[in-house]
Parts: structure tokens; sequence; C-alpha cells
């Protein structure tokens, strides 16, 4: 399993058939078939009387400008181009950039005087070059920029093929100590069987130069203790190898036992074991519980739970928090709004026709919901948000009107969340053309930023342009809205129920077309559709990296993209669930950031994220699988306190990572704290006021001033950042002074309130348990000795009365770092 | 605060070694640029019109638009000769000869929230990447006294941080000053029957208590931020400072007369408070212009009103304080108002051109920058100003290079503004 995974790295992942059959046979044997680099073929001058081979375009010439940075984005890469003369960016245009070289007045390339081309003289800086000198006169690299001149300066696409896979080595590094330098060397394989050490013409970069330094030769030296990855990048390939330098001498033979009680356990310790680092212990019961309900249920445990819990005698204790927990209504709740913000439903206004947006809203997020709870397989969800239309092929437009209509009726409605699919996704306002589809279904369900490619080569990914555009063109055909058969329907509608299109404002149509609804007629409801007559210039669909789409044979192209997710050696699909799962549970991804799954970006722990992908799938996208398999894990239960070798480790899971709690997390816990004994015991099953299940507005003054603060992400952007996870000064100032925080403690189904009642409150062991209650309230746990004398002291000497301390304790604990992280 | 956004490191390698030049040099050319660049302005005040104000019924209205677009209000002579506005403007017509008056910003976004976003960033709303407002690249770039917020938004804002992150977000007062009476803003107000005693009393039960990732190495960033802020938003809370520059009650009755007692003019004093203790930049949000319905009885009743004797009176404050040579005042909304006027006697949007009044800090006075056709549908000349050009104006005045490059939290480098230009005619 895992030797098969170090392959799926290595290669290029629409190669993996043609490599995994070929490929360990084709590097043992055709070593010495490997044609020496550009910089010893073009070492010297020529000899006399004879020739240089000619330099490829393509394989050559855009990778040698590549790795001198000609392209690069401040320089000719630019979208205005330099001194007049404007490459693609990163290089993978390579008509533009042939027709760049070879116009212009006076043109880079000068054919009949090869010598005098512009490309030798100015970044020899034989010429002015704001540039600077970027290489020697008499070194190889003009040598080979000189020969492909000479040469006749063609762009021979024909010649260049298919580059197949680049094959770095070493696979991994591992040194012992500073300033050790070992040499990279990259091959390349093309489909017509030549393999080429093209070291010299590749970019290399290191993750954290901290740990290793690169040279641009592909030298690599050590510098610090840790781990981290040399990319690899030449022509669309992308590669890396692992580098690390051990943390302490405690590796290997010398490793302690560390119990692995899990699959994920071993594949973490395999990887702390090389570097030497010692996981920290277990956490207490009390710091598991809190951990735990914050992060499944975005809920705390109550007083009463925390005891519970640390009284349980039995062993599957924790097991069985977890399964308890996975069926709590909050869990549904939370994870639906976490599915939410990654989904985009960003808002009423944003969503389905103002007219319509906030039932197309509550139908999505209570659907979704309904999926969770009853944990529909992850790959079945998603279906029914991809491979959908709103209206049955068979159905006529106003029986489709009529259908819609019975899901808002004001009695007895149909239940919309019964549904298998829900199409409101591409309802969504800002996914208004197929690039937009494109970016937000990528980032949505693979976890791929593509962004960058839409306008030039990806800097650290494989992918071009037209790779863009071609997967973007799987979308060409899907809208949201009315479909052409549907329009006279739908005209007809509208002219009927007489509302004018301009009566002025949306709220106004919207009231009066949701008061017919209500009553049962038929309103004109959008839909999602796909058109038929899509763009015939339009670009040729195609898989990411994968095969293209014959719209001659499919219908819907969503069909095939979903078939592509769901294939068990897709890259993206399931991986980009299981990463953000993980994300949440550690505070970062296998891969980080979680949604940014691409070559130059490898995961920490590959082993890991392919076991864990691959178990996912097994168990049929189960989602509460999942969750089990991680918070189960001796990893995830670990205590924030580190020891002599984990202090600086914060990629290999051998620590809790310290998280501020999210931001609807965060507000519920206050409330829940703060609130009257019979409401926070209520606060995991009753779902009414949780912020947990707060929709995004898309609107910052829309937001609750609380959740504003604390970062509660509008949606309306494809980045998982959007969710701020950072303190801030008005959080510090929120949780100190703010009014609605005052308001929390003062109210009036407070827990403050409901003592004004009681008598003997100065009675020294009712004061007592209240302090303890406090504690368990808001930290989860009971005071310390040390903790109990000094808040008793604070309730004598600086309080007026003991409500007055016990408002001023809660107040005090609400501040601590412990009450705003998860640790 | 806790992320630097110029510089993410591993994108800072592979990019700087990607772009040939390096960042280095590139830097090294910006500070240069900058340092012989003088800000014209030490703040700005960004007097927001929300829902966009009738720039036909206002300040550019149109003596031979048709009758049917004319609208019902009269005009009056300012004191600049030939410029007439609205009858219900009659004190910015004694003082239009202290401002630039921006005619014809120009765009086509005609929804309020991406207008907006627009108007604020400077930059076209994309859904890859939320751009900074504003007033968050202000508390970023600009040096601000100890224990005042540098990006203060009266009562609040949809200025976002973007990718900068809630740490440079604006500071919000959520209320306005009631006039006469002492203002304490929220967050920072000692109410609720609280004391300076009382909080400093619990910060010491606080400081004792809160122990517990003290007794072990936890090496967290999240705690070193927790810490970090703790320390300045008990500085803002316990000192006088920013309460202070809060409460406009300590202004003399000469600034105070200046004001009439409605909430935009009240806020505005604010502003005009607020920079003079070392606020950088503040928004005040002005809302109600979106009138598809009654445009005309809103603007006469709800509307101007307020905004004339708001936004004359601040300028006067500024004047006879000395700072208004050094406080850039502009007052927009995010998009004009349809010339047709709908069966509501209400306009639509209209984002083809709309009107920009800007005073002080260096900008031009009794200036014209920009100009609509006759009937006031569309800009004329050939400036083609954006909303762009606005943005990287406010960045100049403040002495923040609109070219400054700045790391999305995806390593995705981006320009402030890549495509806005520098009004170079409004300065003096």
């Amino acid at each position: 399993m895992s030797h098969a995974f170090c392959h799926l790295r290595r290669v290029q992942f629409g190669a993996l058939l043609i490599c995994l059959a070929f490929c360990m046979p084709m590097f043992a044997a055709s070593e010495d078939a490997v044609r020496p680099p550009l910089s010893e073929r073009f070492a010297t001058d020529s000899a006399e009387g004879t020739l240089h081979e000619t330099p490829n375009f393509q394989r050559h010439v855009v990778t040698l400008l590549g790795r001198l940075g000609c392209n690069g984005r401040s320089c000719h890469g630019s979208f205005q181009g330099r001194g007049g003369f404007r490459l693609s960016m990163f290089g993978y245009d390579f008509e533009q950039d042939h027709q760049a070289l070879l116009s212009g007045d006076p043109a880079r390339v000068n054919p009949k005087q090869p010598n005098d081309s512009l490309i030798l003289l100015k970044p020899t800086n034989a010429d002015e070059h704001e540039g600077g000198e970027r290489f020697d006169k008499n070194g190889w690299e003009a040598r080979v920029l000189r020969a492909w001149i000479a040469g006749g300066a063609k762009n021979d696409a024909e010649q260049a093929g298919q580059l197949l896979r680049i094959e770095v080595t070493p696979h991994e590094m591992v040194f012992r100590q500073a300033s050790q330098r070992v040499p990279m060397r990259v091959v390349a394989v093309w489909s017509d069987g030549t393999r080429e050490d093209v070291t010299c013409l590749t970019r290399f970069s290191s993750n954290d130069d901290d740990v290793a330094e690169v040279s641009d030769t592909g030298l690599v030296t050590s510098k610090g203790k840790g781990d981290t990855h040399i990319v690899a990048t030449y022509d669309n390939a992308v590669d890396s190898t692992p580098v690390m330098m051990p943390v302490t001498d405690r590796v290997d033979e010398k490793y302690p036992t560390v119990a692995t009680p899990t699959r994920i356990d071993e594949l973490i310790v395999n990887k702390l074991r090389k570097l030497g680092v010692v996981p920290s212990e277990v956490c207490t019961d009390v710091e598991f519980l809190r951990r735990v309900s914050l992060d499944i249920a975005g809920t705390l445990p109550t007083p009463q739970q925390v005891r519970d819990f640390v009284s349980d005698a039995s062993p599957d204790k924790r097991a069985n928090k977890i399964d308890e927990l996975l069926e709590t209504p909050a869990y549904a709740l939370w994870w639906t709004t976490k599915f939410c913000d990654v989904m985009g439903l960003n808002g009423p206004l944003q969503l389905g026709n103002t007219e319509f947006g906030p039932i197309v809203t509550e139908q999505w997020r209570s659907w979704l919901e309904r999926k969770v709870r009853e944990n529909q397989p992850y790959d079945k969800i998603v279906e029914g948000m991809v491979v959908v239309v709103s209206r049955r092929p068979d159905q006529a437009y106003e029986d489709f009107a009529l259908q819609m209509t019975q899901y808002v009726l004001a009695k007895n409605p149909v239940d919309f969340t019964a549904r298998d699919t829900m199409p409101h996704f591409w309802f969504r306002g800002n996914l208004a053309t197929a690039d937009d589809k494109a970016l937000a279904f990528a980032y949505t369900f693979m976890g791929v930023r593509l962004d960058c490619a839409q306008c030039h080569k990806h800097p650290f990914d494989r992918w071009s342009q037209q790779d863009f555009k071609q997967f973007a063109a799987i979308f060409e055909r899907v809208k949201g809205g009315i479909s052409p058969e549907s329009k006279p329907a739908y005209d007809k509608l509208r002219a009927d129920l007489g509302v004018p299109d301009k009566l002025n404002t949306a709220a106004i149509r919207r009231q009066t077309y949701w008061r017919l609804a209500a009553e049962g007629k038929m309103v004109p409801w959008p839909e999602v559709f796909i058109a038929r007559d899509a763009k015939p210039d339009g670009a040729q669909p195609k898989l990411l990296g994968d095969a293209e789409i014959d719209l001659a044979k499919v219908d819907d192209p969503r069909r095939p993209l979903m078939d592509w997710l769901r294939k068990r050696d897709n890259p993206y699909f399931a991986r980009a669930l299981v990463n953000r799962f993980w994300a949440h549970y550690f505070g970062r991804g296998i891969v980080e950031p979680a949604d940014d799954l691409n070559l130059g970006n490898p995961p920490s722990n590959p082993e890991l994220f392919d076991a864990l992908t691959a178990a996912f799938i097994e168990h049929g996208y189960d989602m509460k699988w999942l969750h089990r398999e991680i918070t189960r894990s001796a990893a995830y239960q670990r205590s924030w306190r580190t020891n002599d070798t984990n202090r600086n480790d914060d990629r290999n899971f051998s620590r809790a990572m310290i998280r501020r709690l999210p931001a609807e997390v965060a507000v519920d816990a206050m409330l829940m704290a703060t609130g009257n004994t019979k409401l926070a015991d209520g606060f995991a099953t009753t779902m009414k006021d949780r912020r947990i299940g707060v929709q995004a507005t898309a609107d910052l003054t829309r937001t609750e001033f609380s959740l504003a603060v604390f970062g509660k992400p509008l949606r309306n952007i494809n980045c998982d950042c959007e969710r701020e996870q950072q303190p801030s000064l008005a959080q510090a100032i929120f949780v100190r002074n703010d009014q609605d925080l005052h308001a929390m403690l003062g109210r009036k189904d407070g827990w403050l309130a409901e003592l004004t009642k009681e008598k003997d409150l100065d009675v020294p062991a009712r004061r007592d348990e209240l302090i303890h209650l406090a504690y368990l309230r808001v930290l989860s746990r009971e005071p310390g000795d040390r903790e109990l004398t000094r808040a008793r002291q604070h309730f004598e000497s600086a309080a007026s009365d003991p409500l007055d301390g016990l408002r001023d304790l809660l107040w005090v604990l609400l501040n601590t770092q412990e009450f705003i992280t998860n640790h | 605060m806790l992320t630097n956004h110029r510089l993410p490191r591993r994108r800072l390698l592979q990019v700087g070694f990607l772009g040939g030049l390096g960042l280095s040099l590139a830097d090294y050319l910006r500070m240069a640029n900058a340092s012989t660049m003088r800000p014209k302005a030490d703040a700005c005040i960004f007097v927001h019109l929300k829902g966009g104000p009738s720039h036909l019924d206002t300040l550019d209205m149109k003596l031979e638009a048709p009758v049917d677009e004319r609208g019902e209000f009269q005009r009056i002579q300012t004191v600049i000769p030939g410029y007439e506005v609205c009858e219900h403007l009659p004190r910015l017509a004694t003082l239009i000869d202290r401002f630039t008056l921006i005619r014809g910003i120009s765009h086509a976004a005609g929804a309020h929230p991406l207008a907006n976003e627009y108007l604020f960033t400077g930059n076209r709303p994309s859904p890859a990447v939320v751009y900074p407002a504003m007033g968050s690249v202000s508390a970023k770039e600009l040096q601000i006294p100890s224990a005042i917020p540098p990006f203060v938004a009266i009562p609040n804002s949809d200025m976002s941080a973007g990718f900068l992150g809630v740490g440079y977000g604006s500071f919000k007062t959520t209320s306005v000053p009631k006039p006469g009476q002492p203002f304490e803003v929220r967050g920072l107000a000692v109410a609720n029957g609280l004391t300076i005693e009382k909080i400093k009393s619990r910060n010491e039960l606080l400081r004792d208590l809160d122990q517990t990732f003290r007794t072990a190495e936890a090496n967290s960033p999240v705690l070193d931020g927790l810490d970090q802020f703790a320390k300045k938003a008990n500085e803002m809370i316990l000192s006088d400072r920013a309460r202070l520059a809060f409460d406009v009650s300590h202004e003399s009755p000469a600034v105070l007369k200046l004001f009439e007692k409605d909430d935009t003019s009240q806020a505005l004093l604010l502003a005009g408070r607020l920079v003079e203790h070392g606020v950088r930049f503040v928004t005040v949000t002005h809302d109600g212009w979106d009138t598809h319905l009654d445009n005309f009885a809103n603007h006469k009743n709800k509307l101007l009103p307020p905004f004339d004797a708001g936004i004359t009176s601040l300028v006067r404050m500024l004047e006879l304080k000395g700072l208004l040579d050094r406080v850039l005042i502009v007052a927009t909304g995010e998009f004009g108002r349809t010339p047709t006027i709908n069966k509501q006697a209400g306009r639509d949007h209209w984002p083809r051109t709309m009107w920009t009044l800007v005073a002080g800090g260096g900008a031009k006075q009794n200036f014209f920058l920009g100009a609509t056709d006759k009937k006031g549908h569309t800009p004329t000349d050939d400036t083609k100003l954006k909303p762009d050009d606005l943005a990287a104006t406010i960045y100049h005045a403040l002495g923040i290079d609109p070219r400054t490059e700045y790391f999305t939290s995806s390593g995705r480098p981006v320009l402030l503004v890549p495509e806005g230009n520098v009004m170079q005619d409004l300065f003096a």
C-alpha cells in the first residue's frame, strides 16, 4: 500500500496507468539511456565544422527561460510584460511565447544574426537589461539559445511530444547535521520514449528553508531540524522529495515504545520515529471530554456530564462518548453549518432570484442537515447536489411550479428534505459563469484552487490555462433561471398572476409570491437546467488531469464528472473531505492549507493520508465512521503539553495544537456558560437560537456583532481561510467589556438571575459549590485547590456580596485563554 | 498581526525565485518611492451615503434634462458662479467652494454589495479573494498612538478587512452620540455598574487564575496572539485616552454649536474628533439613500437636510481646528440613480455615473473633476474615472502606495489597487 502510494506521488496522475505498469522496470533498466543534461551537451563550443544539436522549443527553450526567471510574474511573465516583451506567465503557452520571441521591433530573436538576438544580448548584460545578468555569455545557456536560433528558432511542437512524468531522485533525504549537501537529479520521460536529464532546466524550491535550502542547480543543503519538501518543477510536471533532519537522536532502535492503538497512530508514529519526535502523553478525561464535545457537537459539556464522565469507570468511555455525541442534534447542526461554509450557501439575497432566495436557502440548509443527521454517504449527498436539474424531463413547467409550491404550503407542506436531490447549489448568485462554477466546484468538492490557472500556468501545480478552460467547459451548459422551453409557460404564469415586474422592490414581489404559494397557487419558480445550445466554439470539456468528455454521448456532463470523482483512485474527492475533517480536529490538515491540494504542497504524512482516504472509501463514504476513526486515535487524544522532542512540531500531529474556538461555538459557549441551568442543560438537544446553526448573510452589517467579531465566514469566497481563526483586539475587548457580554451575565434567563432566589449563597459550602459550578460551566473542569483558595479570597475581600463575587468569577473565567481555546 | 501579509515565507522563496528580479529590488524601489512621497493627509473621513444618492437631484442637476427625468426639486445658486445645486442643500451651496466635486466615476456593479465592495477596496469583487477595505489597509500601514484604534466605523460599516484578517477590521461604535450628552462607545464604556476599580480587581483575579497554559510549554501562536491582544484591550479599557477620543462632549461650545442634533451630524462630529485624536481612517455610514420608493420625499425630508448640515459642519470644525489641510474628507454613494423616475416616484440603481465630494487633505478647493452629459446619464469627458481611481487617490493622499504588494493567505500575490490611477489633478 505505501509502496504504491510512493509512485502515486512521484508521477503525474494522468500518467498513472502507464506508470504503474512500466515504471519500475523502466527505471532500473534504462538508466544508461538517459540523455545527459544540456549543461553537459552544451558545455563547450561545438568543434570546428560541426554543429550542436538543435534544442527543442518546449523541452529546452521555454523551460530554460522559466528556470532563469524570465517568465516570472515580476518580469516578462507579468500581464504587461517588461520592456515591451511579454511571455506567458510561468510559460505554458508555447505559441504565444514563440510569437513573442519572433515578433516585435526589433525581434528578440534574430535568425539571420543569431548572436545579435536580444535574448542573448540582454540577459548577458551586453545590452541594457533591467533584470540584470541572467547568464554568462560564454555559458551553456547562451549556447543552447544560440543553437536554437541558428536551427531556425522553430516551435517544433510535434517533436516535443508529451511529457509523461519527471523522476526526481533521491526519493527521500535524511540529514544528520546542518550543512550537509546532496544534489538532486531530475529525469524527464517523454511520450516518444526519450529520457533526458533535465536537472539544469528544473526550478527547485524548498517548502521550509529553515530545514533545508536548495540552490538553482538543485543542490540541497541541510539547515536545521525538522522536515519539509523540496519541490521540483519542469515543464508542466511538479514533484517533490521529503527532506528531514531528526530532531533528537532518539531515532529508529533508540526510539521509545509508544502505544499505537489505531492504524492512524501506527502511521503517525512511523514518521515520528524517523524524526526522533516522541508524542505528548494522552490528555486527561476532562480535557478529552471538552475537546471532543466542542469538536463534534460545537457544544460545551454540562457540569453533570463532566462529573459523570470523570466517575465513569468503563474502559470504553471515550469511544462511547464519541458515539453519543455523533447522535446529538448539535452534531448535525454544526456540521451542516461547516458544510454550508464550504459549499458557499451565502445568504438569501444571493440565491435563486431575489424572490425565492430565503426559501431556497432554508431548503438547502435543512435538506443537508437531514442528510448529515441520517449519515447519508458523502458521495450520495454530493451526487444529489451535483447531478441534478429542477424539472424532470417529462415534467411540464406548470407541474414543476405546482410541485415546488407543495413544499411551501401554509398547511401540510410536502417535506423538501425527504428528496434525494437538491439543485440549489447551482442557483448561487456568484456562480454566473462557467469559470465561476469551475472555481467553486473545484474548491468545494475537490479541495483544489484553480484560480491561478484561470489566467496562466499554475505556479505550484501542473495546471495550464488550457486545463482550466477544459474543466470549466463541463459547466458551460449548467444554468440557474428559466430554460427556453419553460419560458412561455413562465411568462404566462407571471402575466396571469399580475404581479408587475417593476413592483418596485424585490421585497414586495417576494411577499406577494410567497403568500400566493403558501395558499397553494402556482408561482414562477426558477429552475436549474441543462442548456441544449452549448457554445459550439467552446473548449472541449475535460476532467481535471483526466479524460475528455464527449458531449455527443452525454446529456449532462456532470454525470461523468461525478463518476470520475467517485473512482477509487480519484486524487481529490474523498481526499478533500478527509483532509478537511482532519484539519477540523487537529487545527491543521495532512495537507495544509486544507483546501489546497496541489503537487507543490505535498502531505506531511502521505501514508496516513492514503490509508485514511482508502479506508473512508472502503467504508462507503461513511462520515460518522471517519469522525470516529479520527477521534478514537491516540493522536487526537494527545495533550497540548509538549516535551523536549515535540515542542516545535506543528505538522506531524505529535501533540494537540491549541485552537481558538470558531465564532459560533465561542458565542454559544458564552451563552451556555452564563445561562440558567435549564437552558444550559438543553443546549445540546434544543437547537432553537443556537449560533452554530446561524446561516451566513454575505453581509457584515447583517451579521450578529459577536459572530462578526469572532470571524464567522460570510461565504463570499472560495477559501477555507474565510473562517477567521486568529485572535484579535476586537475579540479581546468583546469578552472584557462589550455590552453583549455584560448582558449575557445579567440576563433574565441567566445563571446569576436564577441564583438571586437562593438564600444561603454566603454559606461557605454553598459558595464553594458555586465556585466549582462556575469552573464546570466555563472551563468544563473542577477548580484546583489553589484556584479554589484564590477564588474564595476574591469573594471575601473584593466582592460586595456572593453574587457579585460569582459575577466577577464568571467574567474572569470567560476571559481565560483556557475558555476561548480548544485544547 | 500574527501573519505577515507582505511575505509568507514559503511563497516568498518560490515567488522570489521565479520572479527573476526577486522581491528585494522591487521592495527597495517601492520603499524608495515611498520615502519621497510625503503624505498629503494624516487621516481620512469616508462618508458612505449608503444606497446611492440621486446625483440628478442633488449636486449634478441638469437644466436640459427631459422634463420627465428632471424631478421636482428647484435649483439654487451656489457661491460658485454658474453652479447650482438642489434647493435642499442650502448650506452646501454657501460652502461648496471648499470642495472638489468629482462627477462621473463610473462602473458596472449594479447591486449594492458588489458596488460597495468595489468602492471600499478599489478592486472589482472576485469570488477568489476578498480584498481589504481602505480602512483596514490604513490600519495596517499607518502608525497610530497607543490605546487608539486605527480604523473606526460610525456606527458600523460593510468595509471588510478581507484577507488581512479580523485583526484589521473596523472598530465599530454601533451607536452615535446624543447631542449634549457624554458619549461612551461600545466595548470601552465603563458602564453597567462597573468601575475602573472593579475592572482592576477582576484583572488581578484573572492574572492569578489564568495560569493553565503557564504550567507547561505549549508553544502556540494562538496563545501568543491572545496575550498580545489582551494587553492592548486592557490598555484601551483602563486608560482614558480612547474614551476621551470618543467623548464628543469634551469639544468646545464653539465646535458643538456647529452641529445639528441629527444622527448624521453627530456622527460627523465624532469623526472630526477621532481624527484629531490620532484615528487614521473613519468611515461614517449614512444609510437610506436607496430610494426606489418616493425618491423626492425621502431626499427632501430625510436625507438631504442631515447631509447638508453634517458635511458643512465637519468642514467648518476642521477649519476651526486648523486640521482641514491634513484630513481628507470623501463623501460618496456606491452609485447614482436612474434618470427615469419609476411608478413609485423612485429612482433605481445607476452605476454608470455618480458624484463624489472631496475636501481637505490637500485636495483643491472650488474645483470640478470630470463631468456628465447634458442629461446626466453618462460621464462626458475622457478621464474615465472608476472606483479603482478613487481608492488609489485616497491611498496616495494617506501616503500608502496604491501598488503595494500583498499576499493573500493562499499565497496569491495581489497589488492593493492594480488598475487604479491617482487623480493627480485633484490635489493643489
